[in-house]
């Protein structure tokens, strides 16, 4: 890190462009095609040139086809960074860590990285988009889904258990982190969900694997984002306020399903948190803005205890604190609405949302003071974690 | 209670085996004792062993999954959750216990219920608390 340090202001990485395709019941598009139109726009949002990309970082969700042949489908010729990654819900914010290392390498130049994904199909359940797959039932993968297990929902649903039966966390307390995204997501036009709901409407709302009820489960989307990463020199110079990468760490446990005595407890946000603000000069107290990978409302707030917004074990009174969250709370978090109630992108939907707040482009739902933004991904069972610090001042 | 059919494969083979005697078995370390999962991808150079465990354990966390009615009606709602083996290693599984019920730190046992009618279907470990398997066996 203390390298880092010495990285000159003008080398040091920013991102310059952010491209969002239509989000959410969107068809006819695959997710090839999705990722292709996002970097477009993310470089037309720029100010740049498609053939002034010579990076790419490529990331898909469920669906297919999102791979090496972007670079044909964009007709990017003599890229100098170019590859695909998978490190589930942390790959957004994974992929800018590693555009912003290779500009300030000097590797490259101008990186972009978009994900993309399409997994609702017309006239199907949302449920059947992550559920549906059908493995042969053979050998160790096929264990959980013939015992019962119904995917991320049920895993996570053990491990929010965990956090409510150790520290006294309780549904009503998650419940306010649905209620408050939603009243964010009732002022952002992007949101596919924009109808305010109550505490009563969460606890009313049918258990999908108990604890959690339907309205702490996230969407599923279809869509693409991109970023442009670029260094700081060239980004003032571009179309739109530069959002300076001030700092970044990732953490992955491991072992989750074999062993993890902190499963539930402790999140690798606890490591990469720390370790970003640690890189980027600032604390907890620093922070303006925070767009939190919220898969469920539960995600959320094992986060922010574990970013340090409050100690180990208190998430649930803090986030229930009257005037805590939501528009006119003390702590702006998922301004956009999260995952809860915006749009499914994986780690691209708090990195996407970071990016807006920071350049001062959330219209109705702009948050004033908007210098420092912290924000997180979480990838797997809460087995993969990466921090990003972004920052406008200076 | 109803199990969908799991058939074996080369790296289950050893598991199953055992569930087919009663049997919940792990790997463990002969130079030291360690017991760890029976998915562990063993080292050439490691010296593992399969061994039969005490096939008890504590829960350490558990969900009651809602699994929507073809027909509309209720729906099933099916106990799944994390046991800490006696030996240490955590087991993901379902839970024969009643979804209303507080499984915070209960003790349990496997029972190995077949997974389906034709030979090829495997006795899957399921785990029930402590009394009750007792009782039952």
């Amino acid at each position: 890190m203390t390298s880092r340090r010495e990285t000159p202001a003008r080398r040091r990485a920013a991102i310059a462009g952010l491209g969002l395709t239509e989000l959410g019941k969107v068809y006819g598009p695959s997710a090839r095609q999705f990722a292709a139109q996002a970097v477009r726009r993310a470089a037309d949002d720029a100010g740049i040139g498609l053939s002034d990309i010579d990076g790419l970082l490529v990331s898909a969700g469920t669906t297919p086809g999102v791979d090496l042949s972007l670079q044909v489908d964009l007709g990017l010729r003599d890229l100098r960074l170019f590859t695909q990654m998978q490190a589930f819900g942390s790959t957004a914010g994974a992929m800018v860590q590693y555009a912003a290392m290779a500009v300030e390498a000097g590797m490259a130049d101008t990186v972009a990285c978009v994900f993309a994904d399409a997994p609702l199909k017309q006239g199907k359940a949302t449920g059947a988009a992550y559920g549906g797959r059908r493995t042969t039932p053979t050998g160790w993968g096929s264990l959980l889904g013939s015992s019962g297990f119904a995917g991320p929902n049920s895993f996570y649903a053990l491990a929010a258990r965990r956090h409510m039966k150790t520290y006294g966390t309780t549904s009503e307390q998650l419940g306010a982190i649905a209620v408050a995204q939603r009243a964010w997501a009732a002022k952002n036009p992007l949101a596919q969900l924009r109808e305010p709901i109550t505490l009563a409407d969460h606890q009313a709302s049918r258990f999908i694997a108990e604890p959690f009820h339907l309205l702490d489960c996230c969407l599923v989307s279809n869509g693409g984002a991109a970023v442009i990463v670029t260094s700081a020199e060239r980004a003032a110079t571009l179309a739109q306020p530069a959002v300076q990468v001030l700092g970044w760490g990732q953490a992955h446990p491991g072992n989750s399903f074999r062993r993890n005595d902190n499963l539930g407890l402790v999140s690798g946000a606890a490591q990469s948190g720390p370790a970003a603000m640690e890189m980027a000069g600032v604390t907890i107290e620093d922070i303006d803005v925070a767009e939190i990978y919220d898969c469920y409302t539960f995600t959320a707030l094992l986060t922010l205890e574990d970013y340090g917004f409050c100690g180990k074990g208190e998430g649930g009174e803090f986030v229930a604190t009257p005037g805590m969250l939501g528009p006119d709370g003390k702590l702006a978090v998922n301004t956009g609405g999260g995952q809860l109630s915006s749009y499914y992108l994986w780690g691209m939907t708090p990195l996407s949302e970071a990016i807006i707040q920071a350049r001062g482009q959330g219209g109705e739902r702009q948050v004033p003071k908007h210098d420092t933004v912290l924000v997180s991904g979480n990838g797997g069972i809460l087995d993969h974690h990466s921090t990003l610090v972004l920052g406008t001042e200076g | 209670m109803r199990i969908n059919p799991v058939a074996r494969d080369e790296e289950s083979a050893a598991f199953f085996d055992g569930t087919a005697l009663g049997e919940f078995r792990l790997l463990r370390r002969r130079s030291t004792g360690e017991y760890l999962d029976p998915r562990t991808v063993p080292d050439p150079d490691e010296d593992l062993e399969w061994t039969a465990a005490a096939g008890t354990g504590t829960v350490v966390s558990w969900s009651v999954v809602h699994k929507r009615a073809r027909d509309g009606g209720e729906p099933e709602r099916v106990v799944v959750g994390i046991v800490e083996l006696a030996e240490g290693p955590w087991w993901w599984c379902r839970l024969d216990a009643d979804p209303d019920a507080d499984l915070w730190q209960l003790p349990v046992r496997a029972v190995f219920v077949p997974s389906g009618p034709d030979p090829d279907h495997e006795k899957v470990p399921v785990f029930a608390p402590a009394e009750e398997a007792d009782h039952a066996r």
